[in-house]
């Protein structure tokens, strides 16, 4: 209580100075967590890919010709099938196409509408955990069988047939008849691998591309089970690299392994089909960010905390002449500049929050170089769930106490190795 | 000053970090920004994309002429090109093949000199389209020729090809003027070079690092078409919105049997998905450019605050001397303006050297040399000015101070 009514009575002394400590505090915490919660978004688990550190994704496969040529791009659904399948660890994969697209897209009496399309097996509705409205999802059957099927999310079904069921309904894509088995809640673009408008029933095996043993048009995700590591399986789809390499050697030809299968923070990183993905670059880009962020204002409000303390140098005397202890002086002076810091750092994060739901168009780019989004798919903001978990709060309690202990910890050491009688006597 | 050293270092150290931080995030943004206003090579404005999609045999609309389809499917979309050429607000329209901008294929070749003696080679992104590519883009040539000879020299089977940087070397591009080349490894056709157009970017946030290799589409060999171009279009000026509503209400009119026209995409949508990313590093370089500043305000604010409150006799004293309000503001600023100097060159310095170590190596040549000295130059500007605004307000409490009152408080 004696902190709250300290702290009261310097806040009412110096009133600019404190604004001054608060809003300096509540900009870095804001930059901070600004920077936190969107580095987030890359990694964070939310519906449909609730089990986003489980999943796996392998794309591309990159081909040296000896010194002739090299190409690079999508798998063929041989090379898929083994690079990928039965691997221990593996709970679940599934085989979809690699290039989603737009496409015209019509409900009978409607008009034709633009929708994003993404051509996935039976699998698929294993691994992402979509909420289905209505209906069901097309099986492995039906989509192995070349089943003209289809699952629509609800912001599709709405844009094509307003308030109509379209479940159990045909519907035209690129002028081919299909069934639409289900209706699921629409994910965000900004879960780059699962969202689509229109998810249709495929089967890898109908679309090997017979020119190119190794290139083709297939990706991969592979869901791992609750005990296995990512290096391992890793590991695995490396040896199965080198294993395959010692067969084609003789031909002069290489694979060239870049790290897949990819987990998120490589997925968010990756950087096209002929290189590692670098996901170590923008991690230590991160941390610099940060060390800036806390360095800066600490700086500031050491100098703002030193000039404060100058002024109740006889105070901390007569404590000092009272029994008080230096550890005891020290804890005080950080107790005291900690609440402070934590108004600040809630408004900081508040205001974070606040600014990334509103203006995070602007100012994030979720979707990277080999973005095909288009209108407003590319404006999409984050919902409060992506942004804010329990951690998130944590975090901000953690850099308030880094920035606390950065921008008070010296001068409330100097203040309390001051003699007693001589800070008495100024 | 010398009392308040310690209060005064941390200030030039955080000078220093401040600097050198905005000198790196201004640097790329100028860069940036010096590229963007570069000529494009091409004109965007009211310039649309329409995709070519064909029915396959999945489709209950499919029409097949048995072994003839394909030849059907080519003639039907040749239909669909003429159509689309009479239309009232079409001004031209062509086919393309990645000769679309901000389309961003790196798909190129090499020119090489039919004549084994002759060392001229030129790389560059390879690009098809149809002659009237000329009149939708508004392609300017620098060789003196004008768009009708260009649209000629694609339709006569040669070649136009862009000028553009070669960085580190002379490069003549004029020297490629009517001679013949052949494309790729592909020794069993020459093509002549017919012209020079003015650097074409992919898009505007990239240097001309590469050059274009310009192909004509010939329309009159069906036989050597398929359905797989894209055709981009010019509408008649201000017209594009008045040509979006007709193409949605009349979709019948761009369906010809198994072919039909579809997603009509204005190059500015494209334009924005392309350079989204950098349209996206730009506002956040100049935004934490933004914040560091306010930190630094909020900084100078809170120490001179303190600074003038301990000063409030000395300040007295001056003004009972005779010092007048400019002159004690100027005082303070001048403090302070030493203090930016001197973290300024420490932090420019050390921006330089990490520039001439990690940044130059990789971006020889792709900015101006100016930009850096111009990134410095603003750098200092703009922390001069928030300088200036964090003094001002403690400076002007010091002006009100009357003399009598503080000295009697002493």
């Amino acid at each position: 209580m004696n902190y709250i009514r300290q702290i009261w009575y310097e806040m009412r002394q110096q009133p600019l100075v404190t604004w001054v400590t608060i809003g300096g505090t509540a900009l870095s915490i804001f930059l901070v967590m600004a920077f936190y919660m969107t580095s987030q978004v890359d990694t964070v688990e939310t519906a449909p890919e609730s089990a986003r550190s489980r999943i796996l994704v392998n794309k591309y496969v990159h081909v040296s010709k000896g010194e002739q040529s090299e190409s690079s791009g999508s798998m063929s659904y041989n090379t898929a099938r083994r690079l990928n399948e039965n691997i221990d660890g593996i709970e679940k994969i599934s085989y979809f196409h690699s290039w989603s697209d737009y496409n015209d897209v019509s409900a009978e009496g409607e008009s034709e509408v633009s929708l994003m399309t993404k051509n996935v097996d039976g699998a698929f509705w294993d691994i992402f955990d979509f909420q289905f409205t209505e209906g069901r999802p097309f099986t492995q059957n039906e989509a192995a069988a070349g089943m003209k099927k289809a699952v629509i999310t609800d912001k599709a079904a709405r844009k094509l047939a307003g308030n109509r069921s379209l479940s159990g309904k045909m519907i035209t894509v690129n002028q081919i008849p299909v069934e639409i088995t289900g209706v699921v809640k629409a994910g965000s673009p900004l879960l780059k691998e699962s969202y689509a408008d229109l998810y249709m029933a495929w089967d890898a095996t109908g679309n090997m591309n017979k020119k190119d043993e190794f290139m083709g048009n297939t990706g991969v995700y592979l869901l791992m089970d609750r005990n296995a590591k990512p290096e391992n399986i890793k590991k695995e789809v490396e040896r199965r690299y080198k294993e395959w390499n010692s067969q084609i050697k003789k031909d002069s030809m290489e694979l060239i392994y870049h790290q897949s299968p990819f987990v998120s923070e490589e997925v968010a990183n990756s950087r096209g089909s002929n290189n590692d993905p670098d996901a170590e670059s923008p991690q230590k880009k991160r941390y610099l960010v940060y060390l800036i962020l806390l360095l800066l204002p600490a700086i500031n409000l050491s100098g703002m905390t030193r000039s404060r303390l100058r002024q109740r140098v006889s105070e901390i005397g007569v404590r000092r002449a009272f029994g008080a202890s230096k550890t005891k002086i020290i804890g005080q002076l950080l107790g005291e500049n900690l609440l402070i810091s934590l108004i600040g750092g809630i408004i900081g994060l508040g205001l974070s929050i606040a600014f990334i739901l509103i203006f995070s168009s602007l100012f994030i780019d979720y979707f990277g170089f080999f973005s095909m989004l288009e209108g407003d798919d590319l404006n999409s903001t984050p919902t409060f769930g992506m942004l804010f978990k329990w951690n998130t709060f944590l975090f901000t309690l953690l850099f308030c106490f880094v920035l606390n202990l950065l921008s008070t910890g010296i001068p409330a050491w100097k203040a309390s190795r001051e003699n007693p009688a001589e800070a008495i006597k100024s | 000053m010398r009392h308040e050293w310690r209060g005064n270092l941390w200030l030039i150290i955080e000078l220093i970090i401040v600097t050198a931080i905005i000198c790196y995030l201004l640097f790329t943004t100028i860069g940036q920004i010096s590229i963007i206003c570069e000529n494009k090579g091409f004109d965007d404005e009211d310039v649309y994309q329409l995709m070519v999609k064909t029915v396959n045999d999945e489709s209950p609309a499919y029409v097949s002429d048995g072994e003839n389809t394909e030849s059907m499917n080519v003639a039907d979309m040749l239909t669909l090109m003429r159509r689309l050429r009479s239309h009232p607000l079409v001004e031209s329209a062509a086919f393309s093949a990645n000769a679309t901008p901000y389309t961003l294929s790196w798909y190129g070749t090499n020119l090489v000199s039919e004549k084994t003696s002759d060392s001229l080679r030129y790389n560059g992104n390879f690009r098809m389209a149809s002659p009237e590519i000329v009149d939708v883009l508004r392609l300017k040539g620098n060789d003196g020729k004008t768009s009708e000879d260009y649209k000629k020299v694609l339709r006569e089977n040669g070649l136009l090809i862009s000028q553009h940087r070669y960085f580190g070397g002379d490069f003549d591009d004029h020297a490629f003027v009517g001679k013949n080349f052949y494309i790729g490894r592909d020794s069993t056709a020459v093509y002549k070079v017919g012209g020079i157009l003015e650097e074409i970017k992919r898009m505007a946030y990239e240097s001309t690092g590469r050059g274009m290799i310009l192909q004509g589409v010939d329309e009159g060999r069906p036989d050597k078409l398929q359905t797989d171009f894209e055709i981009i279009l010019r509408v008649k000026k201000g017209e594009g919105k008045h040509f979006e509503e007709s193409f949605a209400n009349d979709k019948k009119s761009w369906k010809q049997r198994n072919v039909y026209l579809s997603q009509l995409t204005s190059l500015k949508n494209l334009k924005k998905g392309v350079e989204r990313a950098d349209d996206v590093q730009i506002r956040i370089n100049i935004a934490f450019v933004g914040f560091l500043l306010m930190i630094i305000f909020l900084g100078l604010l809170g120490s001179f605050w303190f600074r003038v409150q301990q000063r409030k006799s000395e300040i007295a004293i001056r003004k009972v001397t005779g010092a007048t309000n400019p002159e004690i503001f100027r005082r303070l600023l001048s403090e302070v303006t030493i203090l930016l100097i001197v973290g300024f060159i420490l932090g420019a310095g050390a921006y330089y050297y990490f520039y001439k170590k990690f940044v130059a190596p990789d971006i020889e040549g792709y900015y101006a040399s100016w930009v850096l000295w111009v990134d410095f130059g603003v750098t200092y500007l703009i922390m001069q000015l928030i300088i200036i605004l964090g003094v001002w307000f403690p400076a002007y409490k010091a002006m009100k101070i009357e003399p009598a009152l503080a000295l009697k408080e002493e």
